[in-house]
């Protein structure tokens, strides 16, 4: 049984694990062992391999390097693109998730006049595809003046997120024992001190899986990030889409090496969420 | 003026429903009032109305002459002990404590001296660095009354806190929060739906029924002359025996007859009741073995229950139950007569319908 287990647990693993594995490789190649019709399976970490007969290929950090330079395609190096996306993905999340936190709060301790009403049109911002939404967005941005800038990225982002920030923190607050403020607000506090006191406190496994989604979601928008901008404030997505049209060739593993790094922040941050993670995911199944 | 005054209280939800209706009440300072009712009588939105966490649809709440009706929780200086205890899970239980004390400007040696005190007080000195959650349900109740008791504030609210707790935890706090109660000498309004501990603790009863007061008074008087049938049934274990009859007027006789037999009563009282159908109630303990007795009965059970023995007996007006402290050999399908002095027997107008008594029989 715990054979069978553990060979079905590894065949899965491999199969999942085998991009990312072979991304890992090409982003250690060359050029052109990177396109060679003959690719090498497995790295060697010695200089010259004749007798593996192309099955091995030679490490070599030259395309991390190269990072750093700027390619054909695109008007910066990958670290600033990086850079953009690290500003911009986290800055969002941050405002999505205490925004929503605030407002679902509201929507689920007072009474707001027609409550229903607003969840639902909170909602309905999500039931256009947003590219449906690119040129007249592109014309506000560029009356006020957002075009090109961090700041308008951020407030796109923040927008599209909200509406998913209301609705998920809004059940987990609703989860939250009304009690706990009534206690508090008996102790001689006010609503706004009881919501930094106990809702925060309380709501962070909601805020932990909400700003996962809000992050992951900013941090692989493609299609606003090419249209509103240009030069500055481009985020990787787009830094990645350039390089395809590279007249040298494109370069694999320098792309293979950027999308290392591209996800090792969303990796890490979902590592430091993970205890969180386990509990939201199963959050109302269990009573607390 | 009293400490505490209800005047004509309502509160009438936005769905419509009228939780409660028209309570005015008088609570003078340091006594132990307990809100007793079955569920959705108005005892618990009452008392969060007397702490502000509902705000009244009606009438006035003044608390030592201070017009309480419109202030928002923390302004009135009340400690609340909830059913579920509400501790804040996140914080340790002197953090809980600590808590009230912590927008009120003292310094923090003050605060660490207060809760040192409360919490050798409530006997929990060894839990100050744990979480609730790591506490039993009888410990985190302590936790929930130092909390309380630590601003000690004008007056405390508990709403059902012993609900969760098991039997034998149960009685020792119900003696340790009187305890507490009488030496601190805070005026408590304490909701239950058990009448057992509200007769144990309360110095006066509010017995609600449907949003309103029923009988406001001391358990003896609450148990001797409850004000209707219902709470006559509900207060006292077993609760009192109820039977309909009607009161027959015939030239100058006034006398009570219940089917085919006369009922035994104090004339005295029969005098301002209408002639037409009554109910009867006559507690256990008054219910006596009796040869000269007007009550043909047939035993159907007997419970022993160390202290005492609870009988059952089917008779022409019903099934009546009679407590007596000896033991008795009577057995199932035995029949004697039984009396009772006729001052213990309580008359109300009108017929209730009468709710069965739920007895097992084995």
């Amino acid at each position: 049984m715990k054979i069978l287990r553990w060979s079905i647990l590894a065949g899965y693993l491999t199969i999942a694990l085998l991009p990312l594995i072979w991304l890992a490789f090409t982003s250690l190649k060359s050029q052109p062992e990177a396109i060679s019709t003959t690719p090498g399976m497995l790295p060697s970490l010695t200089e010259r391999l004749e007798d593996s007969g192309g099955f091995r290929f030679t490490v070599t950090k030259e395309a991390y390097g190269r990072l750093q330079e700027t390619h054909t395609g695109a008007s910066h190096s990958f670290i600033s693109y990086l850079s953009n996306s690290i500003l911009i993905g986290l800055m969002s999340t941050v405002a999505a998730v205490a925004l929503g936190t605030a407002c679902a709060y509201g929507f689920s301790r007072f009474r707001v006049a027609g409550a229903h009403d607003w969840l639902f049109f909170i909602l309905s911002t999500r039931f256009l595809p947003p590219l449906a939404v690119v040129v007249p967005i592109l014309m506000m941005y560029r009356q006020f003046d957002l075009q090109n800038t961090h700041l308008g990225l951020i407030l796109l982002y923040t927008s599209f997120n909200l509406s998913l920030a209301v609705w998920l923190m809004k059940g987990f607050i609703d989860e939250i024992p009304k009690a706990y403020e009534e206690a508090a607000l008996v102790d001689g506090y006010s609503h706004l001190h009881v919501f930094w006191t106990i809702i925060v406190p309380r709501a962070r496994t909601g805020m932990a899986v909400t700003a996962v989604f809000c992050l992951i979601s900013a941090w692989n928008e493609y299609a606003f990030a090419l249209t509103l901008n240009n030069t500055r404030a481009v985020t990787v997505p787009v830094y990645f889409a350039g390089l395809q049209g590279n007249i040298q060739g494109v370069p694999w593993p320098q792309i293979a090496a950027g999308v290392i790094l591209f996800a090792i922040p969303i990796v890490v941050f979902t590592i430091l969420v993970r205890k969180h993670l386990l509990r939201g995911v199963t959050f109302g199944t269990i009573k607390q | 003026m009293s400490f505490l005054v209800l005047d004509a209280l309502e509160k009438t939800y936005p769905d419509g429903t009228k939780a409660v209706k028209d309570v005015s009440l008088e609570i003078e300072e340091g006594e132990f009032i307990v809100l007793l009712g079955p569920s959705g009588c108005g005892k618990t939105t009452t008392l969060r109305m007397l702490a502000g966490l509902e705000m009244p649809t009606g009438g006035t709440i003044l608390l030592g002459n201070q017009d309480q009706t419109r202030l928002t929780p923390s302004e009135r200086d009340v400690g609340f002990v909830f059913q579920f205890y509400a501790l804040y899970p996140h914080m340790s239980v002197s953090k809980n404590i600590a808590f009230p004390l912590e927008n009120m400007g003292l310094v923090s040696q003050e605060v660490d001296r207060l809760v040192s005190e409360v919490s050798r007080h409530v006997g929990i000195t060894e839990h100050l660095h744990h979480h609730p959650g790591q506490l039993s349900g009888g410990d985190q109740q302590r936790v929930a009354l130092a909390r309380a008791m630590v601003r000690r504030p004008k007056m405390f609210l508990m709403d059902e806190p012993l609900g969760t707790l098991d039997a034998d935890r149960r009685l020792a706090m119900r003696e340790f929060i009187r305890e507490q109660q009488i030496e601190s000498g805070i005026t408590t309004v304490y909701v239950t739906h058990d009448q057992e501990e509200a007769m144990a603790l309360a110095d006066r009863i509010v017995v609600m029924r449907g949003g309103r007061i029923d009988q406001f008074d001391t358990p003896t008087k609450v148990y001797e002359h409850p004000a209707d049938p219902l709470t006559a049934q509900f207060v006292g274990s077993p609760g009192m025996n109820l039977f309909t009859g009607e009161l027959v007027v015939d030239g100058t006789d006034r006398y009570l007859r219940s089917g085919d037999i006369t009922i035994d009563a104090d004339t005295k009282a029969l005098s301002d009741i209408a002639d037409g159908p009554v109910t009867l109630g006559l507690r256990s303990e008054y219910l006596i073995p009796d040869a000269e007795g007007t009550l043909q009965a047939e035993t159907v059970l007997v419970e022993r229950l160390g202290s005492h023995c609870n009988v059952y007996f089917d008779s022409p007006v019903g099934r009546l139950v009679m407590r007596t402290e000896s033991d008795i050999s009577h057995r199932p399908g035995d029949t004697l007569k039984l009396g009772y002095d006729t001052q213990h027997l309580r008359i109300w107008a009108g017929d209730y319908a009468r709710p069965p008594l739920e007895v097992s029989e084995t």
